[in-house]
């Protein structure tokens, strides 16, 4: 098998890209696609490829590396926590951790910034007014927090628009109420460049949704709940955030109710769940469309 | 040749056509095994490639073409029944060692074995060989998996940029 090649001809065979790729696929992860890439520049060009690296992400779901903690309110800043040996993505994770800039000192003003959310290497920041008592004045609040994606490996970052006061307003809200940003996990099917950042609004009356695609650029209103028969959701910002099969859960065991986020039709779904200890009886789910 | 009869014809012998490889050479199988090729099936549904006529394969030679086929005649049965759900355990383990075996080749004879498996559009032999290529690179420096394809010496350029990747890219490199 390990015999020279007799002539160069047959050495170096010109294989079509999708024969490459077809090949790309079959390897065990990243770390063979990486000294695969630096081995020859026509295999670096096909592995760069996004249509191949879609492919490949596919079929090769990109290992955990670690978390970004930024629950800490006045820490500013998330504190990346590594993967740690013996996990198998600790070397990748203390690579990312030197590497990256968790301080995010790439962006202007680097200090002004809070940590809203972080997933697929991209972090979510915002810079704005703080919160004030809801008046008729538009331009202050949410409308104009400055949100910015950012990506602290390669030290980038895209600004989004903000939300604009007219949407706010003709959505029946002053601009100046509650504000959750946070991503909305792009899909195997979608750009992977592509970012769609959901806000979730509260009002006193009701939780309402924005959704911005950078496909479209735009924000636009999607959906919204009247909370006032809901005493359960008047403090939803004590609830932590899950995400599941295009739905993101906001659970609150106190009351044992749930607000569910359907992402593909965009609806809420409020849940009452039961969960029975005695015996072997699983958590029993009621759930009506709002 | 004479592969046994599996029953899906109606009419007593299986139908078979004639495949001529570059250089001439006339190869005559059944039409099932032949049908495995994607880009075959349509001319053979057809009805081509029968009696005198044959269907020209103008970029397989003939020693790459006998290897083909051999897979081909090997692999029809169990896709003439659909994948083989009725295949049994020891059908399956005799493929997958006939699979085994018949990609354990000298490496031009690989080569020509994709190249063919491309343009004849034959899935179950593009994702073999493309398997055996991936796992005879799995695991390897830069460096390895040039000389295991048969690249030339990189060029002093090409070295320092690899010597490059190295450093910056450690987590990748054992």
């Amino acid at each position: 098998m390990s015999s020279p090649p007799a002539s160069p001809a047959a050495a170096q065979p010109i294989l079509p890209d999708d024969v490459l790729e077809d090949i790309f696929l079959r390897l065990d992860g990243a770390a063979d696609l990486a000294r695969l890439y630096a081995a020859c520049s026509n295999f670096r060009r096909v592995i760069s490829g996004p249509r191949f690296l879609r492919r490949f992400r596919f079929l090769h779901p990109p290992p955990v590396l670690g978390f970004l903690d930024f629950f800490r309110r006045n820490s500013g800043n998330g504190v990346f926590r590594p993967a740690q040996p013996p996990h198998r993505s600790a070397k990748g994770a203390l690579a990312l951790a030197q590497a990256a800039d968790f301080n995010f000192s790439f962006l202007p003003d680097p200090g002004s910034w809070r940590v809203r959310d972080a997933r697929d290497g991209r972090v979510l920041v915002s810079r704005g007014t703080s919160m004030t008592a809801c008046t008729a004045e538009v331009g202050v609040g949410f409308t104009a927090e400055k949100l910015v994606v950012c990506d602290p490996l390669h030290r980038r970052f895209v600004q989004i628009p903000s939300i604009p006061s007219d949407l706010a307003v003709s959505a029946g809200y002053c601009g100046t109420e509650e504000f959750r940003p946070f991503f909305d996990p792009i899909r195997q099917d979608e750009e992977e460049s592509s970012v769609r950042v959901i806000c979730i609004v509260q009002s006193k009356s009701k939780v309402g949704t924005f959704v911005y695609s950078s496909v479209t650029g735009n924000w636009r209103y999607a959906t919204s709940l009247d909370i006032e028969a809901y005493e359960w959701l008047r403090l939803p910002k004590l609830m932590r955030r899950h995400y599941a099969h295009s739905c993101f859960y906001w659970a609150d065991f106190y009351w044992k109710q749930m607000l569910v986020l359907d992402t593909q039709r965009w609806n809420f779904l409020s849940s009452t769940y039961h969960l029975k200890s005695r015996g072997n009886t699983k958590p029993l789910w009621t759930s009506r469309h709002l | 040749m004479a592969a046994p009869e599996s029953g899906d014809g109606n009419n007593g012998a299986a139908r078979m056509v004639t495949l001529i490889s570059s250089d001439n050479t006339r190869f005559e199988v059944e039409a099932a095994a032949a049908s495995l090729s994607q880009t075959l099936q349509l001319t053979i549904l057809d009805g081509g490639g029968g009696g005198g006529d044959g269907i020209p394969l103008p970029n397989v030679d003939s020693a790459t073409l006998s290897k083909v086929l051999e897979y081909c005649i090997k692999h029809a049965p169990a896709a003439a029944n659909g994948g083989a759900p009725n295949a049994t355990a020891v059908d399956r383990a005799e493929l997958e060692r006939f699979d085994n075996e018949f990609v354990n080749i000298d490496q031009s004879v690989l080569y020509s074995l994709i190249m063919a498996a491309h343009n004849l559009e034959i899935e179950g032999l593009q994702s073999l060989v493309a398997k055996k290529v991936a796992d005879m690179i799995k695991g390897k420096s830069p460096m390895e998996i040039r000389r295991t394809l048969g690249f030339p010496d990189p060029t002093p350029e090409e070295q320092a940029e690899m010597n490059a990747h190295m450093l910056e890219y450690g987590w990748a490199y054992e």
